[in-house]
């Protein structure tokens, strides 16, 4: 089962810049970089986190702590910490905290405490790889990896039977894929009650949507839009950190309209899309995107601000491209009665489907990431779902199945 | 609406629409304004002798010589129309430039391609280049030089050439340019839809895909440049769009990117002679044809037979969705997805049409022996057609489920880092399963690249008179504060 969430924390007036100093450094980390302050690679509930800080026009300047994670939040959060205490006695972490408002304990069980009072729970998401831990992504691309080696070039390709043998007996002597065949799958299978949830919950928030659509029409059509383009200066601040690898982090933080009509339609479009991922999206396509690997959405500021991380395959422009081109709808549900949004027709129609206009909209709503960690940085959300297909089809050859139609899987 | 036939428009520069097939030689002059009075001066004499080739220029004419089309790079814009230069308006790649390092990491202009070993435009950027096409290099360079003087306020900082090959062949032996888009409304776009109406389906596009002041792919105006009204009193101009206070600088305008190719022809033929082991299939012009994605006389790989001018291009590749005819990451389907981008046949068209280059490359041999393409291709949004191609599609190591690999022809191969793996091989689908190319050498390099805007006719009438417009205004001023003298 997985989670995700973000920790938003109020920084210090005045001490914004030096968690930005302290973070910047960081920038992309990956299982393979050299170790560091947050142990991200020893935490193993841990698929991808981020941290950067953003700032609001009341509040001042926020520290947000990004995670997509396994299991429940306090596992993970008591993980994060017995890790910062292996490495340093906690020390760095304790020492980005006290930059936070509201914190002043000079103890790992403090930071506990603090950190959990301050997790948002997103309103709606996605997850590309269903059911998947950390730790069987990673198994599976191994198993691709040792498959691939053992096929070769394959300028003279083995008759089928004979390649199936040997990449068997080469998966049955690797020690780094020792649990290859055993290593559980929890499958993507919702149950017939979660299926029964899920499909009243869709009826539910589709109804209040309906009514609340209708009710806010007049002040959606009437709300002014904006057209900034954003400046080269601020793009390359985004930039700087982005394309290190090829999948990509972004972090936006967009005001919305506070009005209850506008909140409620809001809080309506989200539970629709919370129950259409769950219903629907379980294949590792969202409609017709196979690029994100975890998103989520989230208020924080009182409801005044909503915050969309993202961490997807290939460059932001593609991203973006894609929302406009493929998901424009969907995009219009989660970001419309955002200020300045592009305008839409009861939250479905226009908006992101005017490319240029969403695209720098989008681009100005984000804050530059500071920190960022994918835990399988090779492999990328397509490669995830087939390697995942691989390693099932491989378990069936074991238990003597004929079938070699995985080949064409490699 | 009716769509109207823009490949006459006197308005239009005429190597959009024209290849200048008979004038088979080219100098392109890359060069620096040392003097906009001068410069406007001189491209307003050039404008007057009707010596920059319009769409409009009957062609191919007897007798004609030499033609010549003109581009301005972000920093040739800002000298020659300083406070008329409105950085906003622009496509943001393009006043970015293409050196700007967020772009080096998308476009692949790293390692060996930085564009710090650039022989042209990645040191210090151009102003500009002027594009002389003649029947002879001797005449085509002449009259570049002539044109890009002291004199003309103009430093031809660099010189390169360019010819066409009498059977359209790239220098890796491949026939090149098969696959154009085609603009609505032109006499080969009707031709096709009554015709060939699968090559009409995957190649035609609205004219505001290439060109700015029409209506692109979503049915809306295109992004446009905007100038100052203030030095426009003649009106050359149109309102701009959006900003209505301000003048259109775009109309009948493009952006032309120019990227000089290096191919090194000996390294990939001596690589596939090697890799190939000779039974069936496995032969060196078969796996260099699985790499390009196309036949080397330009056959199709779809499915089916596309070996002639009128069936190469009648496919969209949904009958060869696993590319076990055309691989997945070859050159042309990374470039070119067709209906195969997406599950949705339809949907992914779009979205393919919505990221469409029209491509003018020319040939260069040097004195040395390195020989390549003068890569040029027209779009009305870098960031969107041309980079969206490089980056999103053939430098994107993770395209369409592939991994460790890039565009194997243009695409910049990386060593490991990150927990990344060596990005260096391609992928043949085959049965019973693939066939893979291991250890691909880099086979283009880059020499030289600049992102620029080739005006509309009357945008260059416009960009020849603002010193004149600056100075009027100057000077209304002057003498109104300063009656005596």
């Amino acid at each position: 089962m997985h989670n995700k969430f973000t920790i938003v924390a109020p920084i210090l007036t005045g001490h914004h810049a030096t968690v930005q100093d302290m973070l910047k450094p960081f920038g992309t980390i990956c299982p393979d970089t050299t170790p560091d302050s947050f142990g991200f690679a020893q935490i193993d509930t841990l698929h991808f986190a981020s941290l950067c800080i953003f700032n609001d026009v009341q509040d001042g300047w926020s520290l947000l702590f990004e995670h997509n994670i396994d299991g429940q939040i306090e596992d993970h959060i008591d993980n994060l910490i017995a890790v910062a205490e292996a490495l340093d006695g906690g020390a760095f972490l304790l020492e980005l905290y006290n930059h936070c408002a509201g914190f002043d304990g000079q103890t790992l069980a403090a930071l506990r405490t603090y950190l959990l009072q301050h997790v948002i729970k997103p309103q709606a998401g996605f997850i590309s790889a269903v059911g998947m831990s950390r730790d069987q992504i990673r198994l599976d691309a191994r198993v691709y990896d040792v498959v691939d080696a053992t096929l070769g070039a394959a300028g003279q390709p083995l008759a089928p039977g004979t390649a199936q043998a040997q990449v068997l007996d080469a998966l049955n002597a690797d020690t780094s894929v020792a649990d290859w065949h055993s290593f559980p799958d929890p499958g993507i299978d919702l149950g017939l009650l979660g299926k029964l949830g899920a499909v009243l919950s869709l009826l539910g928030n589709a109804i209040g949507f309906l009514v609340l659509a209708i009710i806010n029409l007049p002040r959606e059509r009437a709300a002014d839009q904006e057209r900034a383009r954003p400046d080269i200066d601020f793009q390359l601040s985004l930039a700087e950190n982005e394309d290190i690898i090829p999948t990509n982090h972004m972090l936006s933080v967009v005001y919305v309209h506070t009005d209850a009509g506008r909140q409620l339609a809001k809080r309506a479009a989200f539970g629709l899309l919370r129950t259409l991922v769950t219903l629907v999206f379980r294949k590792g396509f969202l409609g017709e995107i196979d690029t994100i690997h975890f998103a989520h959405w989230s208020f924080c500021n009182d409801n005044r601000r909503l915050i969309f991380v993202s961490n997807y395959d290939g460059s932001w422009r593609s991203y973006l491209d894609d929302f406009t081109l493929k998901a424009s709808n969907g995009l219009n549900l989660a970001w419309g009665h955002s200020v300045g949004y592009p305008k839409t027709w009861a939250m479905l129609k226009g908006g992101a489907s005017n490319g240029p206009q969403f695209i720098d909209f989008a681009r100005r709503s984000m804050f530059p990431t500071l920190v960022w960690y994918s835990a399988y940085p090779s492999v990328s959300a397509t490669n995830i779902g087939r390697n995942r297909k691989l390693r099932a089809a491989l378990i069936k050859a074991r238990s003597g199945s004929t079938d070699t139609s995985w080949l064409e899987l490699v | 609406m009716a769509e109207t036939d823009l490949t006459a428009s006197p308005d239009i520069q005429g190597i959009f629409f024209r290849g200048y097939v008979k004038l088979d030689q080219a100098a392109y002059g890359f060069f620096r304004i040392t003097d906009r009075i001068a410069f406007q001066d001189w491209l307003r004499q050039m404008l007057d002798d009707d010596l920059i080739t319009t769409a409009k220029d009957r062609q191919p004419a007897d007798g004609v010589k030499n033609r010549m089309n003109i581009a301005f790079s972000a920093p040739g814009l800002q000298t020659l129309l300083a406070a008329g230069y409105l950085a906003d308006g622009y496509d943001h790649a393009f006043a970015a430039g293409i050196t700007s390092p967020q772009r080096n990491r998308i476009l692949g202009d790293v390692d060996a391609n930085d564009p710090g070993k650039w022989d042209w435009g990645g040191r210090e950027p151009v102003h500009g280049v002027l594009m002389s096409f003649a029947t002879t290099t001797d005449i085509a360079k002449a009259r570049l030089l002539t044109a890009l003087c002291k004199e003309n306020g103009a430093d031809c900082t660099h010189t390169t050439f360019g010819h066409l090959e009498p059977d359209q062949r790239e220098p890796f032996g491949f026939k090149d340019g098969v696959s154009q888009p085609v603009i609505a409304g032109t006499k080969r776009a009707e031709y096709l839809r009554q015709n060939h109406p699968k090559e009409a389906a995957v190649s035609i596009v609205p004219a505001g895909e290439l060109l700015l002041g029409y209506v692109d792919g979503t049915g809306k105006l295109p992004r446009t440049p905007a100038t100052s009204a203030g030095l426009d009193p003649d009106g050359l101009l149109d309102p701009h769009p959006v900003w209505h206070d301000r003048r259109d600088l775009g109309k009948n305008g493009t952006y032309l990117v120019f990227r000089q190719l290096e191919q090194h022809t000996k390294a990939f033929w001596d690589y596939v002679e090697k890799t190939a082991t000779g039974e069936g299939d496995d032969t060196p012009k078969r796996l260099a044809e699985k790499m390009v994605g196309r036949g080397i006389d330009g056959e199709g790989l779809a499915p089916g037979k596309h070996d002639t001018r009128e069936t190469n291009n009648d496919f969209d590749f949904t009958d060869d969705r696993d590319g076990l005819h055309c691989p997945i990451g070859s050159h042309v389907r990374r470039g070119n997805n067709r209906a195969v981008n997406i599950k949705n046949a339809k949907v992914s068209l779009d979205v393919t049409l919505r990221h469409r280059i029209l491509r003018r490359a020319r040939i260069f041999k040097d004195d040395d022996g390195a020989t390549g393409l003068q890569f040029m291709c027209f779009n009305a949004s870098i960031v969107r057609q041309f980079e969206f191609v490089q980056s999103a599609w053939c430098n994107n190591s993770m395209f369409q489920g592939l991994q460790k690999e890039v565009d194997p022809i243009i695409g910049t191969p990386r060593a490991a880092r990150l927990g990344v793996p060596d990005v260096d091989r391609f992928t043949i689908p085959r049965s019973p399963y693939r066939r893979v190319l291991e250890n691909l050498p880099q086979f283009v390099t880059v020499r030289g690249g600049a992102y620029l805007f080739m005006p509309g006719m009357q945008a260059l009438r416009f960009m020849a008179q603002t010193c004149r417009a600056e100075a009027a205004l100057t000077n209304a001023f002057t003498d109104q504060s300063d009656p005596v003298s």
